[in-house]
């Protein structure tokens, strides 16, 4: 020990009023040389491995570091705990910053540590895939819970910092593409110990009040601490539980925040997000402008397609009818023809006549001539008077409609 | 407030009745009515588009927990 340490601290409690003693007590030794550490050693950096890390009810944490041939005693107080990710796990390799010292009533010499940072993949990485287990455990990551977005919300809410570039953004997105959509922002802290809390808080406000029918949870970009809430597994549950459908817009260096894997829809921006919640006014106007396209051609074919189908009926009416016009001035003809056929004239221009009786009846068979008595020979071009000489027996008197051969 | 709720739900009508129209088994009658609804939706949501204009507002909770909405302006960079 260096001895103008030992005086010089021995002198200060002389200065004190303290005698310094011939005979030391254990507090006294203790106490004296925890005030040497302190007093020449700086706070430092400590790289080693941990070990037996057990975290005591009131928050404070005590574990072991080791290297191949030593071991240290290490304490962090509740506070410095606090801001710990995660516990780390069996031999994970770190860097402590510190100091050491002894604890006098165990007389022990101990490191206090003030902050732990990982090596490698780091706590923040650790603290992160346990959370994600612990959620996918319980089903929260499922994407069968994902819940569409409305297509069309009247109203959009925002939890996020009043004060941040995000919620700048996510209005002017929105007034450009939606100008017709109201926003609610539920104020939330995005950074700091409190942010957890806060945006927890928000989402639950927002979730009571139901006003929003989508709900975009985020901040602007940030380095990986200022994330730290959007990778609270509190936070992740809190949007999970939300009865709202939930875009998460956490802009951000790493690949994805617990936030994100549980959000309905994440967008890398607040920017985007907002583009993810709202529909495009361009867009809509284009739809409704097809939409009225379509409709006046689907109109327009429908009557032109109507009109099609009564011209074709018109032509075959007409068809149909001017058929039967014709079939019936066919069959006129045709039967005016027969009649002709049928009718005498025809047969008398052949050269056959026909004999009437005064009454103009016809002498069909040749007893009904009376010797002496007159009659008339019709023939085709006038009538012949006539008398009958005599009557001859002949075979004739066939009864036949057929006139009789002029004799 | 109703007028911009019907925005979406005439979108889904409009889907509706082109895909009636476009189906041949429409009465005449009944595609002219279809017809009319449409291009009253079109001209009702276009109108919506373009007077709507929605608002931006901050949610203040009391000790109580009750809500209140109180209007707010932020400076973005759009102007």
């Amino acid at each position: 020990m260096n001895q103008d340490l030992f005086f010089q601290a021995a002198n200060t409690r002389a200065l004190g009023g303290d005698r310094v003693p011939d005979v030391w007590s254990v507090s006294q030794v203790n106490a004296l040389a925890r005030e040497l550490l302190e007093g020449s050693l700086p706070p430092l950096w400590v790289a080693g491995e941990v070990s037996g890390f057990k975290r005591y009810p009131a928050g404070h944490c005590f574990f072991t570091l080791k290297d191949r041939t030593s071991q240290l005693s290490c304490v962090m107080w509740r506070e410095a705990a606090q801001t710990l990710p995660a516990e780390p796990p069996e031999g994970l390799a770190v860097h402590a910053f510190g100091y050491p010292t002894v604890y006098e009533r165990a007389g022990r010499f101990q490191f206090v540590v003030r902050e732990l940072s990982a090596r490698g993949e780091g706590l923040w990485r650790i603290a992160f895939e346990r959370a994600r287990r612990r959620l996918a455990a319980d089903g929260l990551l499922d994407p069968a819970r994902k819940r569409s977005l409305p297509g069309f919300p009247t109203c959009v809410g925002v939890v996020t910092s009043l004060e941040g570039a995000a919620i700048r953004d996510i209005v002017s997105v929105v007034r450009r593409r939606a100008p017709w959509t109201d926003i609610l922002v539920y104020p939330a802290r995005v950074q700091g110990d409190d942010a957890a809390g806060s945006i927890i808080a928000a989402l639950e406000q927002a979730g009571a009040a139901a006003r929003a029918e989508v709900l975009i949870v985020g901040r602007g970009g940030g380095s990986l601490e200022d994330l730290h809430a959007f990778n609270d597994e509190r936070v992740a549950r809190a949007i999970a539980r939300s009865p709202l459908p939930v875009v998460s817009a956490v802009g951000h260096e790493m690949d994805v925040t617990l936030t994100d894997l549980v959000a309905d829809q994440r967008a890398p921006t607040p920017s985007a997000a907002a583009e993810l919640a709202v529909p495009d006014v361009q867009r809509l106007r284009a739809e409704l402008s097809s939409a009225g396209t379509r409709l006046v051609r689907a109109l327009r074919s429908r009557t032109v397609r109507d009109f099609q189908r009564l011209a074709r009926f018109e032509e075959r009416l007409s068809a149909a009818v001017s058929r039967r016009i014709l079939d019936r001035r066919q069959a006129l003809l045709g039967l005016q023809q027969r009649l002709e056929a049928l009718g005498p004239m025809a047969v008398l221009r052949r050269g056959y006549a026909l004999a009437l009786d005064g009454e103009g009846r016809i002498l069909r068979t040749a007893t009904a001539f009376r010797p002496g008595g007159e009659f008339t020979l019709r023939l085709w071009d006038g009538g012949v008077r006539a008398r009958t000489e005599t009557v001859a027996g002949e075979d004739g008197g066939r009864d036949t409609d057929t006139p009789a051969p002029a004799s | 407030m109703s007028k911009k709720l019907s925005l979406g739900k005439a979108i889904g009508r409009l889907e509706e009745i082109v895909e009636n129209l476009e189906r041949e088994e429409l009465e005449l009658e009944d595609a002219l009515r279809l017809f009319d609804e449409g291009l009253e939706l079109i001209r009702n949501a276009e109108r919506d588009l373009i007077e709507s204009e929605g608002r931006l507002k901050q949610v203040l909770v009391d000790r109580r927990g009750r809500q209140r909405q109180v209007d707010i302006e932020l400076e973005t960079d759009e102007t």
